[in-house]
Formats: structure tokens, sequence, C-alpha cells
């Protein structure tokens, strides 16, 4: 394993764009290479060396899987492992929006908390949140079409989370062990969603298929969504919660297919639709 | 298991559940019910491809339905709630509306989910259509060219059960549709809240889940019981003597008619001469919620078990 520290030179006053600041980009490169990289300054055009001091091994390696990158003080860094294909990128504190943006693979391990559009249009890989996330965690962009969004891997938020988690996603899986806000699953097409907590208003709007997990209690349920089943179980990838879960479908707005559980015990006011389930010939 | 001399495997059949919506619609006489009811039933085979399963339950008497007229009961299944509602107010409005001195009724009074498709096809009456109580139910009058068409404001809606299915293996394919024939008779006479969708109640193509070879195809031909692939294919299911298949297909309202039902089916079909072997279409767990025994069934359609 080889690892590259870095940290900015002095504290940075504006958003700092860094598409190259990943491990993929660093295998069989010098640091005099790495130092040559392009980094935008607010919209100035800068270089990598002017803006970070980044220490690392004199041989660089050929394997990306085995570089792993620790970056300190990057709350104000946009485009965090943007593109990144592979090895392990691990964030000692906070980092701004965009981490993740369009990441194909590889590990990127955020300690602090995450800014919004975490793992935006994600490709593939695993990112893992030990504290909250903004909105719009594997989304689509405002505007896109449904199914633009996340398409695989899987985004794991320890804290809390913003709104409009997993919109217009495809595949894949998002997990908030956490509360989240309004607007989970926005016109998603598939891929799965598990939030831990409580959820804000319009769960599942225009989503078209897919998994929406809810453990805790829900601000008002949407009418286009009406009652399939009772479960006793749900789960997504290894976060299970064995309690009675009520099984939605919906949305029938847009003629959706998509699966959305919600905890009966959390839940009162909706708990007696259970009874619609109940019919004599 | 020996039914009438009839090996029947020990097996189960695979069914799953579909919402379903009955209905009885009445008309002048029975020619007329029938027409309404079998119009508004096609191509109602398999949610595979067709605007949902469909067909006719039974005719009912005059004393048993709220107009005094003669009725048909049928009763039509969807994945969803959504595209059920769609294709009822479809089928009801393209070939019960239309159809001459026909009546809608909910089929289903008790029950307490609602499908609110007469409300949605009164829009055809352009503002001329009266709701009011007739018969004791919650009726549309919509005017049309006969006179009125009166349709009940909504009909009850419930999780129905969909593919309980028995396979005929025969020595012969005479005598194996004589059998299927057989066993459709007496469902048809015996077991009630219950439809055959298919084709005259029988399948000759029965269809296992995904494919061999294609591998965005939902459903592909049943290769294991193919009397022709007997020798091409490693996991042929059919005895040396047996030389075609037929399969009923049973939905139903609720569990327990569907499994009465399929003993129905099996106790018809054994009395056929010419019949190998009793089988029931299983896909190893990947399609149904509803095991079907059909020893079970068997015994609850002789009256030794109750519903």
């Amino acid at each position: 394993m080889v690892v590259y520290y870095v940290r900015p030179k002095e504290k940075f006053q504006v958003p700092v764009e860094c598409r190259y600041l990943r491990p993929d980009k660093f295998s069989g490169k010098s640091l005099e290479e790495i130092y040559e990289f392009i980094a935008y300054e607010g919209g100035v055009k800068r270089k990598l060396g002017d803006l970070f001091d980044i220490e690392g091994p004199s041989s660089p390696s050929l394997n990306p899987e085995d570089i792993e990158l620790r970056i300190k003080d990057a709350e104000k860094i946009r485009y965090l492992g943007y593109r990144m294909t592979s090895g392990t990128l691990i964030v000692e504190g906070d980092v701004g929006s965009l981490a993740g943006y369009r990441m194909r693979g590889g590990n990127l391990i955020i300690e602090g908390n995450a800014g919004s559009w975490l793992g935006a249009r994600m490709r593939g890989g695993n990112v893992e949140v030990k504290g909250s996330a903004g909105d719009f965690i594997g989304a689509a962009f405002v505007g896109d079409k449904p199914g633009y969004g996340m398409r695989k891997g899987k985004i794991l938020v320890r804290g809390d989370a913003g709104s409009n988690i997993g919109a217009g996603m495809k595949s894949g899986a998002i997990i908030v062990l956490g509360n989240a806000s309004h607007l989970i699953g926005a016109h998603m097409v598939g891929g799965s969603i598990f939030i831990g907590g409580n959820a804000g208003k319009f769960v599942g709007a225009r989503a078209q298929g897919g998994k929406i997990v809810i453990g805790g209690k829900v601000d008002g349920l949407l009418p286009s969504f009406y009652i399939d089943d009772v479960v006793n179980k749900a789960k997504v990838k290894e976060y299970k919660l064995e309690k009675e879960f009520l099984l939605f479908r919906g949305d029938s707005v847009v003629d959706g297919k998509a699966r959305l559980y919600i905890a009966r015990d959390a839940n009162p006011e909706i708990s007696s639709l259970k009874d619609l389930l109940v019919a004599e010939v | 298991m020996n039914v009438n001399g009839v090996p029947v495997e020990d097996t189960y059949c695979e069914a799953f559940s579909l919402y379903a919506t009955r209905i009885l619609i009445t008309a002048k006489d029975s020619r007329w019910a029938l027409i309404a009811a079998r119009v508004s039933t096609g191509l109602g085979t398999s949610v595979i491809m067709c605007p949902g399963e469909s067909g006719l339950e039974s005719l009912v008497s005059p004393k048993s339905t709220p107009d005094g007229r003669v009725g048909a009961l049928i009763h039509i299944y969807d994945r969803d709630i959504p595209s059920l509602k769609l294709h009822t107010i479809m089928r009801i409005g393209q070939a019960v509306l239309t159809c001459p001195t026909t009546s809608v009724f909910d089929g289903l009074p008790k029950v307490r989910r609602r499908l609110l498709v007469g409300s949605a096809l009164s829009k055809f009456g352009d503002g001329f259509e009266k709701r009011e109580e007739v018969y004791g139910r919650d009726m549309w009058r919509i005017p049309v060219m006969e006179g009125e068409f009166l349709i009940e404001n909504s009909f009850g809606l419930l999780k129905g059960v969909a593919g309980g299915n028995i396979l005929i293996l025969a020595k012969s394919q005479e005598a194996a549709l004589n059998a299927a024939e057989s066993a459709v008779r007496e469902v048809r006479r015996n077991a009630r809240n219950v439809i055959l969708p298919f084709p005259g109640g029988i399948v000759r193509s029965g269809s296992k889940v995904g494919s061999l070879k294609y591998l965005k195809l939902g459903a592909t031909t049943n290769h294991k019981y193919c009397p022709t692939l007997r020798d091409q294919v490693d996991d042929t299911a059919l005895p040396p003597e047996v030389k075609s298949v037929y399969e009923i297909v049973i939905n139903g309202l609720r569990v327990e008619y569907v499994k009465r039902a399929v003993g129905f089916a099996i106790l018809g079909a054994t009395k056929v001469p010419g019949v190998v072997k009793i089988d029931a279409g299983n896909y190893g767990g990947k399609l149904g919620q509803y095991k079907i025994d059909l020893h079970d069934a068997v015994e609850m359609a002789r009256g030794l078990k109750e519903i």
C-alpha cells in the first residue's frame, strides 16, 4: 500500500475544483508530474502544486488499487473523486459538494460530513460517510431524465441526510442510518434506498420502480401510493430491519411499480390501512 | 396417490397474487348477458401480454340479481391497481356499455376496498348522467341512444390468486383434449368464485419462467413437457408413453377456492381413459407466494376437507 498525504498550503477562501485529485490519476506518476495537474481555485486555473502540499513515495506505484490518498481540510474541495476508478481516497474531516461525482470504482471514505450531490450520477464503487451528508445523494441533476442518477455502487451515510436522496437513480444502493428530509427517491427508476430513521414529505414522488425502506416515521404519504401487503422484514444489502412493514406500490401518477416499505409501529396514522387487505367475498 | 386409477404426482402448483375485481352484468336474456360477458373478457388470457386476465365465472339466476334479470359474473385480474382500473374501464366502456340491454353491478359488495370505475365511466353521459339509488345500490344512470345504461359507482377490489394449474399427461392428443375438456366441465359445474382465463379453459402452450437462450424473455415454452423435445433436452419430465400435454389454469378470488377448483379439475381429468399422469407446473419457487398441494386439493374437492 502506497500512501499520499495531501493538505492545502493555506486555508481556501473560495471553492476549489479538484477533478484530478484521485488515486488512479496518481499511479505511475512522479510527484513532479502530479504537481502539474490542473485545479480551479474559484474560476482561476491553477496547478495542484500551487494549492497543495503532497507527501508521497519517491517511486510511484503502477497499480492504482495499491494507492491510498489521505486529504485534510477538504471542506471547500468540490468534485473530489471525480470519475475515480480504483484505489482508496480518505478525507480526514469534512468535504465539499459533488464528492464522488461520476465515480466508477474504488473506495471513498469521508470521516466527517459531506456536502450536497454526494455520489451524483455515480457508476460504481463504495462511498462511506461517517458523519452526515447534504441533499441530492446519488441523484441525477435537476432537469435530467429519470434514470440518469446513480447507476451502480453503494453509498453509506452513518448520520443524517438532506432531501432528494436518490432522485432519478437507476440502480445501486443508498443507505442512510439516520434521518432524512423530503422527496426521498423522487422520480427514481430502480435501485434501493434505506432510511433507518424518519423521513420527510413526498417519499417516492413520481417513482417508477425500485425500493425504498423507511424504518421510522414518515411525514405523510402521497395519495398515489396504494397498500399492497404487510411484511415482517425489509432489507437493503446487509442492513435489515425485522419488524412489521406496510408495503405500498406506486407512484400511480406515472404508472410506477416502486415498492415503498414503511414501518408500521412508527406510523400509527397509516397503520389502519392494513385492514383494507382483509376482504370478505 | 391414485385418483380414478390415474397417478397424481405428489407435488404442488405455484400460484401468485394479482389484484382482482368481480362484476355482474345483467341483460334482457341470457343470450345478451353472455355476449356482453364474452366480449368484455376477450383477449384476457395472461398478464404476460394481455390487458389483464379475465373470464366468465358463471351465469346468475334472475332471483339473485339486483334488477331481477339474468346476469353473468366476470372477473378481471391485473398486476397493479392502476392498470386494473384502466383495463376494467376499457373493457366495460367498450364492450358492456355498447352492448344492448345491459346493466353493470358490483360483484363484491361486501369488500371495503373500492375501484371507482362507474363514476369514471359516467362521464360518458356528458353532464346528463344522474347518480341515484336504484335497487338498493349506488348507481349512475347514463343516457344512451337505446335508453339508459345503469352502472354501479364502484366495484370491490381484492388481492386474488392467479395461476393455479394442473398438467394432464396423456397417451394421445385426443385423450389429452378429452380429459382437459372433462376437467373444465367439472370445474365449471362445481367450483365457485374461480375463472378459467384461457381459451375454453385449456392451455396447450404452457410456459416456464425465463428462457434458456433468450435472456430478455420473461416466459418461454415449457420444454420439460414438450413431447417433441423429449430426445433433445436432458431434463424432460415426460414418461415414454406420453404423446401430449394440456394445462388447465385457474384464477380465483381466494386461495381456498382455487385449491378446490384444482381438485375438481383433477377429478374431471382422471375420468377419461388414456390419461397417464396428473402433474403441476411449479417453477422452483420463483413465481408464487401460494403453493397448492395437489393431494390436498383432491381431498378438498371430494369434501373430505373443509375449506
